[in-house]
């Protein structure tokens, strides 16, 4: 095992805390096309697959990358995030919230779920139209963390308290109701709802009042397809393509599927698999050092590969955060050479940048190994 | 006597014609020519007591199985669900599993799986018939809208869903049981079943009964139902073939594909591809005995890579890297060769890379007259 026990506890705290620390792509200022020749007349629907752990595999950054392509266009374009994900980060999904917040005040922003649990759930709240696949789940949003010992704890006291409003607001924020919203982060929270038989109008409570009770005091509360339909939450169950632009009432004819959306989701779904194998091969090759007889050439190997680390943490981040792949990518020697780091690694927003001053000193420890060794000879 | 007779013969006949004209099972309005009898084609999930979820039943061989039925242009899909964990019959909860033969939660191929019949072959009519039932595959059961069983058959099982959400804190207990419990329940939606039914099925505390409302049934997740189905909170709810029929869960029982047609409603069938082994059971089954093999000769292959790996001879080396290297294809070629590896080394595919790579690079250290070392994934320099 290369990770040292420091990293080891780092990873613990991975799920609140994991800051990834990637520059934001900045979104540019909507601007109309620059001349009518320019435009299509249809509109553009960007479907894009979200798939994996929130942070790894669902980012802000391709939803950015999409954003930029619908604003080409012009405001009003379709923009659909097609989630398959039991969750993730905490911190990637507040970055979630601030892009989409943003860009659903441009376009018409749909979540298409298949599964949507914790972060996934998180992120499709944000998205003013839900709807759901025949199999498909939305909830479970309770945070918990790391006990250090293998283990989970949820959050409690203040922070839960703070968690539980957020993801109302964020409900509410995306057009849904905020108690539907609690009552998936905390099980004691109840939530039940009156269907008016003539209007269809919902009307939610936050005790058992309602006719129909979605979440029970000991319920942690995960929708599906029916009674997410039912309660107003989904606005339409669709399998295939088809049925769902049919839900969202589009009129053929009007709209173009364009490909950039899928092209975007599939490029970082491929490149995340292509870092795992490099990390891995890394750690491989790191563990195989001892072959190298000459010293200077062993740690010149060495350094060569540190270098090779830092890189993975500024283009692979969930990867050297060991989101995904083989586990966090620290030197062996770094809670011995870099240990007053690791705190501030834990606590810094950026901690890609710690990650990679923690690799810093390790390569300079190890220049001046291969000083002495230079020496020796 | 004689009237008596004349009596029975007119009876007789008044069934006789009763039977003739008879309409056709509605099923067989949905064919391109309603009038022909339909032609069948059976798919098993699990056969002859190999039915282990994730494995034997995995998405990989029904994709090949959709493209032959698409082929062979069948007017009805019968698909034979037998996934019984070990397939014994004394099944008695989880201190009985056999560990290499316990199904694996994979929702995501259970969906795969799903979509490859009700998506790309939504347009050809499909009846679930489940053999037995004990474990995941009870989702499958529950997926189909026209469900039949065998006889004996169970629906039971899915407490295994809660047994996977444990934790020693309450919270994280309660999401993950509601995470994979409405995960689970988009199996039973997709069967026209009410997620109250899935919930009680995989949640100890979820209590369920039945009423009648005319000739509806009204599910109620307490205990207040003319029929009480589950009001222990200590156990989920199960359901056999009697009580499933019984609840509606289930259309009827059927032993045979025979007792099956006939309660389709079919008078006439075309088993031509059943008899000629020209429907899935042959596809299905040589995959199961395939992939059984495979990892049977991969698991001897890994004890040569264990027995040499440590060598510093480099034809014993390369031999373990072989030796590896057929582990590998192994996995690639069968998905289920690599869950299996996963649920009794420990090992898929990327930790055998690692593997290869590491006996690559000491081969290169051997060569060059290094220490020849770097077992393990990483290790301090």
């Amino acid at each position: 095992m290369t990770r040292p026990c420091a990293a080891a506890a780092l990873l613990t705290l991975l799920l609140p805390m994991a800051a990834l620390g990637q520059s934001t792509p900045k979104a540019p200022a909507v601007k109309p096309p620059a001349s009518s020749d320019d435009r299509t007349t249809k509109r553009q629907v960007f479907i894009v697959p979200m798939e994996g752990m929130v942070g790894a595999g669902l980012r802000h950054d391709e939803m950015v990358k999409v954003e930029q392509e619908a604003d080409k266009f012009g405001n009003g374009q379709i923009i659909i995030l097609k989630i398959n994900s039991g969750g993730g980060s905490v911190t990637e999904g507040d970055r979630i919230v601030r892009t989409l917040e943003r860009v659903r005040e441009k376009h018409r922003l749909v979540a298409w779920l298949e599964e949507a649990i914790s972060g996934a759930a998180f992120t499709a709240m944000n998205c003013p139209e839900i709807y759901f696949m025949k199999v498909g789940t939305m909830g479970s949003i309770t945070k918990y963390s790391g006990d250090g010992s293998g283990g989970q704890v949820s959050s409690s006291g203040r922070d839960l308290e703070a968690w539980i409003e957020r993801v109302a607001e964020v409900a509410e924020g995306g057009g849904h109701n905020g108690q539907v919203g609690r009552a998936m982060v905390y099980s004691p929270i109840v939530v039940s709802y009156t269907k008016d038989p003539k209007t269809g109008k919902v009307t939610f409570y936050a005790d058992a009042t309602g006719e129909v009770m979605l979440s029970d005091q000991g319920d942690n509360l995960t929708l599906n397809a029916d009674n997410a339909l039912d309660c107003g939450y989904s606005k339409g169950t669709a399998d295939t393509q088809e049925e769902l632009f049919r839900a969202m009432q589009l009129v053929p004819g009007t709209y173009e599927v364009n490909p950039a959306g899928d092209r975007i989701g599939k490029s970082w779904l491929k490149s995340l698999e292509n870092y795992k194998k490099k990390a891995q091969d890394l750690q491989i090759e790191l563990g195989s050092l001892s072959n190298v007889n000459d010293p200077v050439a062993r740690l010149t190997k060495q350094r060569k590969l540190y270098e090779q680390m830092k890189e993975y943490w500024r283009k692979a981040t969930p990867v050297a955060m060991g989101m995904e792949g083989p586990g966090m990518l620290l030197p062996p020697e770094a809670n011995e050479v870099a240990t007053h780091l690791f705190e501030k690694f834990q606590n810094s927003p950026d901690q890609v940048e710690v990650a990679c001053q923690i690799i810093d000193l390790c390569i300079k420890d190890v220049n001046r190994r291969i000083a002495e060794a230079k020496k020796q000879k | 006597m004689r009237i008596m007779s004349r009596l029975a013969l007119a009876a007789s006949l008044l069934v006789t014609s009763w039977t003739l004209a008879a309409p056709p099972s509605p099923l067989q309005q949905d064919q391109p020519d309603p009038s022909k009898p339909p032609k069948v084609y059976v798919v098993p999930f699990g056969l002859n007591g190999k039915g282990q979820m994730g494995t034997d039943i995995h998405s990989s061989i029904y994709e090949k199985v959709v493209k032959d039925i698409r082929d062979k242009k069948p007017d009805l899909i019968v698909i034979s669900l037998d996934s019984a964990e070990r397939g014994k019959r004394e099944y008695s909860g989880a201190e009985s599993d056999s560990l290499r033969e316990r199904g694996v939660n994979n929702s995501e191929d259970g969906r795969k799986t799903l979509a490859l019949f009700k998506r790309d072959l939504g347009d050809i009519p499909q009846v679930m018939w489940v053999q037995d039932s004990v474990g995941f595959g009870t989702l499958f059961a529950m997926a189909w809208p026209h469900m039949y069983t065998k006889g004996d058959a169970r629906l039971w099982g899915l407490d295994k869903v809660s047994r996977q959400a444990k934790s020693n804190d309450h919270e994280v207990e309660r999401k993950w049981l509601a995470a994979a419990v409405g995960i689970a329940n988009g199996f039973l939606i997709e069967g026209g079943h009410p997620a109250i039914i899935g919930a009680a099925m995989m949640d100890p505390e979820r209590m369920l009964s039945v009423s009648f409302k005319g000739r509806e049934f009204h599910w109620t997740a307490d205990r207040d139902g003319t029929f009480l189905i589950d009001g222990d909170p200590r156990f989920v709810a199960n359901f056999d073939a009697r009580s499933a029929e019984d609840f509606g869960l289930s259309d009827g029982s059927a032993d045979t594909l025979d007792d099956l047609m006939f309660q389709l409603g079919y008078r006439d069938y075309d088993d031509s591809l059943v008899k000629a082994g020209q429907d899935g059971t042959k596809l299905v089954g040589d995959y199961i005995a395939s992939w059984r093999k495979v990892f049977e000769a991969d698991f001897e292959a890994f004890a040569e890579y264990r027995r040499l790996g440590d060598s510093t001879d480099t034809k014993e080396i390369t031999k373990a890297r072989k030796a590896l290297e057929q582990v590998l294809a192994g996995m690639k070629r069968y998905p289920a060769v690599e869950l299996r590896w996963r649920m009794t080394v420990g090992l898929d595919q990327a930790g055998v890379e690692g593997l290869i790579k590491q006996l690559k690079e000491k081969l290169k250290g051997v060569k060059s007259g290094g220490a020849g070392g770097g077992g393990g994934f990483g290790g301090r320099p």
